[in-house]
This record gives structure tokens, C-alpha cells and sequence, in this order.
């Protein structure tokens, strides 16, 4: 499980990739805020392998994918977003998570070599035991929750 | 004069975020090649007139590194100037890069000034188009 220092690292980095990429603003999630009217669910999950391996996964609600890849192409609201854009603007999210997390985590002059992002569609029933999974981190992006994992 | 640039990254979201970028910086563009990893990317090199190369790390297929390597057997290849544009941080890994003769590293999220300054950095000052 991750421990303290960890979930403050992911967090941060998770704020200021949503931000610094797709002008999305990031806070903090009480359980109870936890209610969200979604039925379909999009994880990315991403390996990495250097002094330590593991994965670091990002689960959204597939409207947050939607507006995601929008703001990252700098799309007007007239502009439809195909499934696919939305799903590689996720892969490319994570994928800068995951870079600027593995520097914080291991330093400047580690080498840390990535795989390649892999998305899956997840249902309601499968977000629900994320959401109690301790492995998981929830936290809020624009009013959505959001969550995400680093697991080593 | 205008540029045949090359953006070699196997997201389409980040390659159109690259053209945007090159066209708010007001780069002169002649011809705009993409390709989703290096094996693409050498193709076209070897294909068509490419004064510059942006180019990502971690690609399936080829990635950017063994990408790099390719061109630095071919005579013609090995002189064209190429930027990385990646999420990675590793000191350790860009020194390398630069060893293998890669001319500017950028890191993830990039802005037009960015883009603006690297491309006059490695190719000269231009005429930027659209402004006076």
C-alpha cells in the first residue's frame, strides 16, 4: 500500500499535470464526496521499471476523459471529441504523470525505463470496489472524483 | 524560407498539440510529416527533405533513443538536428542523448515561446509567420 509520503507525491503531481496540461484545477476529496452519476469508467495504467518497479494507474469518469482531450486540443465546445482522441489524451495525462513522479520519486539521475500506456473500459460496479480498494487515492478534478494508484 | 518539420510521437494528441504549438509560434512551415514511432519516422526521413526532427522517448516499435541511433549510421541522417520532446526528468538519460547528438530536450507540457525559442535555437532566427 502506498504509504504517507507517497499519496502526497501522486496527489501533487496529479495537480499539477491537470493543470499545467489540460488547465484542470485538482483538490482534495472527502468521501463524501465520492457521489458521481457515471456509468462508464476509463483506467490507464502505465509500468515502470529502474532502481524499483511497478504501475501507476489513473481511473476517470468517461466525461472527465471527454473534456480532458477537449482542453489539451484546445477544442471549442462546437468541436465533437472522438472516443479514441479522449482515450489517447488519458494515455498521454498518465503518461506525464508518470515522468514527472518517477523524478520526485527517485531522484534526478535515476533511470527509470516506462511501458506503454494501456486503457480499459471499467463499469460502475468495478468503480465502486476501486473506490473501497486501499490501493486507490481518491481526489477531485473540476468536481469530479478521480482516482489514482502507484503501486510497488 | 520555410521548414519541412518531422514530429515523431505515437500520441496523435501530442503530435497535434506539437503542430498547434509550431503555428501559434509562428514557425514558416512548409511541409508537416508525422509519424507514430521511429521505424515511421525514419521512413519518412529517408523519404523526404526534413530540416528538423521533434521527437518522444518511449514509443512502441522504435523508440525515440533507438531511433536516434538508426540515424547516426546514416551519412545524410546523422546531421539532422533533432529535439526530444518527453515527460522524462533522468538527468542520466538526457546527458545521453545529448552524447548521441540530440540538440535540445523538452519537457512535457511545452508552450509556443518554448518551441518558438528551440526552433530558432537550432535551425536560426526566421521570419515568423503571420506577424509582422
Amino acid at each position: 500500500m502506498m504509504n504517507k509520503e507517497d499519496r502526497k507525491i501522486l496527489r501533487d503531481v496529479c495537480f499539477s499535470v491537470f493543470e499545467q496540461l489540460a488547465f484542470m484545477f485538482g483538490d482534495e476529496l472527502d468521501e463524501d464526496d465520492m457521489e458521481i452519476n457515471a456509468d462508464t469508467f476509463l483506467r490507464a495504467s502505465m509500468g515502470f521499471k529502474g532502481e524499483m518497479q511497478g504501475t501507476v494507474s489513473i481511473v476517470v469518469p468517461e466525461t472527465i476523459s471527454t473534456t480532458l482531450a477537449a482542453n489539451i486540443l484546445g477544442l471549442d465546445e462546437t468541436q465533437e471529441v472522438y472516443k479514441e482522441t479522449a482515450v489517447d489524451a488519458l494515455k498521454e495525462l498518465l503518461n506525464t504523470i508518470v515522468g514527472r513522479l518517477m523524478t520526485e520519486i527517485f531522484g534526478e539521475d535515476a533511470v527509470v525505463d516506462l511501458t506503454i500506456p494501456v486503457t480499459e473500459v471499467l463499469d460502475r460496479d468495478a468503480w465502486d470496489a476501486l473506490v473501497e480498494d486501499k490501493e486507490y487515492l481518491a481526489i477531485d478534478i473540476d468536481d469530479n472524483p478521480v482516482l489514482v494508484s502507484l503501486q510497488m | 524560407m520555410s521548414f519541412n518539420i518531422l514530429i515523431v510521437d505515437d500520441s496523435r494528441t501530442i503530435r497535434s498539440v506539437i503542430r498547434k504549438t509550431l503555428i501559434i509560434a509562428g514557425v514558416p512551415l512548409n511541409e508537416l510529416y508525422e509519424a507514430s514511432n521511429g521505424l515511421e519516422g525514419l521512413q519518412i526521413m529517408k523519404n523526404n527533405w526534413v530540416d528538423l526532427c521533434f521527437a518522444d522517448i518511449n514509443m512502441p516499435v522504435m523508440n525515440g533513443i533507438e531511433m536516434i541511433e538508426k540515424m547516426l549510421e546514416d551519412q545524410v541522417l546523422a546531421k539532422l538536428p533533432v529535439v526530444i520532446v518527453s515527460t522524462e526528468g533522468s538527468k542520466t538519460r538526457i546527458e545521453e542523448l545529448f552524447r548521441k547528438g540530440v540538440r535540445a530536450y523538452l519537457r512535457k507540457p511545452i508552450t509556443p515561446e518554448i518551441v518558438r525559442n528551440v526552433v530558432k535555437e537550432v535551425l536560426g532566427d526566421y521570419d515568423e509567420q503571420g506577424r509582422s
